[in-house]
């Protein structure tokens, strides 16, 4: 009899307690380990980035960057005009509560984030981004609410864009999210859903949008430093298709991501650390259906 | 007609006689009559373009290609031999065989080989850039990186057993 009851109680805990399920990752999150793997910043020219901390809680950040940046043409041709320009940016986090970040750009274009959290479960995001060209300028506002296994989202922002999403776990590997958003200035609105399955090893999510767009990703962590990462995108109202895979590894030196896309485009990043505090760039790209190659290297000095 | 008129000459004689000069330029003549209903513009601009030239001897070749392109095929006209190498004049064994339908195949098809075989080198040069460029970029710092942290891990190993025996071996004289 007794046999009987342990034998029950072990099967009890085994099974899913649906009532403490673990907190889901935000929605705009959703792809967050391919987006890591398979999208690393690539750059052409040369980058230098300087942080200097004038306290535990604030610090200065100097920016250099001199390359060409490719404007959309509407022919195949790529044009390219060589900028440079000049970034200063001052950033103050105090960890748990509040995160205030600007940027000024040498072109006129200003940056600011603002991140605080009212309570426990709530927090206050604010995104703005100024530019001297008119009608480009646009701030955004979230307030997100957490909860035990659910996580809410609302948006505003200029244009009278308004926007909401919401993400609930279903079981412990599991989690399920939806959006919604309407943009006034362009009179349009969007509705889109998104599942994320992970466990240790490995995460897939799936993504599909009424804009058309269907995206698909699977990421498996094959060691501790290794990871290997695929992407599938297709959107149903262009006919356009593009799968994408990259590896990860992560040394102790170094992180090097390397793509490789069915557009005929292959990537690679590598960041290298020199010394303590110093760090190098490398990044490539090539594209060989439309011949352009883009190389780049910079200097990140600062923790 | 012009074959028949060709095993008409015979390959025996090696030079032209005079009698025979007379006879090629009559045949030429009735030529420039037929040309009168001939299919080919081009024939008959060359032929009128040589009928105002009077030298014997570029009749002579003239009537020879001109009675050799009927038997091959798209109007393709040889261009004029000024001095023929070969003895036994134009229309003897040699010039037999090289005008020869087994000869034109074999040219044609020499071509068509060629022609391929380029393709094929071409789009194999451009498949190995790719490959080549491709693997540069995405292998090649992979594997420095990958001999750096061997070479890193030989060193943190070798220095650990270096301070194990160091101290293993300086505590026993101690005690």
């Amino acid at each position: 009899m007794a046999g009987v009851t342990s034998t029950k109680q072990s099967e009890a805990a085994e099974k899913v307690d649906y009532r403490n399920l673990p907190c889901p990752i935000p929605y705009e999150e959703i792809h967050r380990e391919a987006m890591m793997s398979l999208k690393p910043d690539l750059f052409e020219g040369m980058r230098f980035d300087f942080t200097k901390g004038l306290n535990h809680k604030f610090f200065l950040s100097h920016s250099v960057f001199m390359g060409p940046t490719t404007i959309p043409s509407q022919t195949p041709e790529t044009i390219k005009i060589p900028t440079a320009n000049y970034e200063f940016g001052a950033n103050f986090i105090d960890h748990p509560k509040c995160l205030l970040s600007g940027r000024v750009m040498t072109d006129g274009r200003l940056s600011a984030r603002v991140k605080y959290d009212l309570s426990d479960n709530f927090t206050l995001k604010a995104n703005a981004q100024l530019t001297n060209e008119p009608h480009m300028s646009h701030g955004i506002v979230n307030v997100d609410y957490k909860g035990s296994d659910h996580r809410a989202q609302v948006q505003m922002g200029n244009g009278t864009l308004i926007g909401a999403n919401y993400v609930q776990s279903v079981t412990p590997h599991f989690s399920l999210g939806g959006e919604l958003f309407w943009a006034g200035q362009h009179r349009k609105s969007g509705i889109s859903y998104g599942a994320r399955f992970n466990t240790d090893k490995m995460v897939a999510t799936g993504q599909v949008a009424s804009t058309g767009m269907v995206a698909l990703n699977y990421v498996q962590r094959v060691s501790e430093k290794v990871s290997l990462a695929s992407d599938f995108m297709y959107n149903y109202m262009s006919s356009d298709v593009t799968a994408s895979f990259g590896y990860d590894y992560i040394f102790r030196q170094s992180r090097i991501r390397g793509k490789i896309d069915t557009n005929g485009c292959t990537a690679a990043f590598l960041e290298e650390r020199l010394t303590m505090g110093l760090n190098f760039i490398l990044s490539a790209e090539i594209d060989h259906m439309k011949k352009d190659y883009k190389f780049g290297f910079g200097m990140t000095v600062g923790e | 007609m012009s074959l028949h008129f060709q095993n008409h000459k015979d390959s025996k004689r090696k030079t032209l006689t005079l009698q025979q000069r007379v006879t090629t330029c009559r045949f030429h003549s009735h030529l420039h009559k037929q040309k009168a209903k001939a299919k080919s513009r081009r024939e008959r601009e060359r032929a009128t373009t040589t009928h105002t030239e009077t030298h014997t001897h570029e009749e002579l070749f003239f009537s020879l290609s001109v009675m050799a392109s009927p038997a091959r095929k798209g109007g393709v006209s040889l261009p004029e031999r000024r001095n023929p190498k070969k003895d036994d004049g134009g229309d003897g064994v040699i010039a037999r065989i090289s005008q020869s339908q087994i000869l034109a195949r074999g040219k044609q098809v020499t071509s068509d080989a060629g022609y391929v075989a380029k393709k094929l080198l071409k789009s194999t040069g451009k498949a190995a850039w790719i490959f080549g460029t491709t693997f540069l970029i995405l292998v090649v710092p992979l594997i420095i990186e990958m001999d750096r942290e061997q070479q890193l891990t030989e060193l943190e190993l070798q220095q650990a057993n270096i301070l194990g025996t160091s101290a293993g071996g300086s505590a026993p004289p101690a005690k």
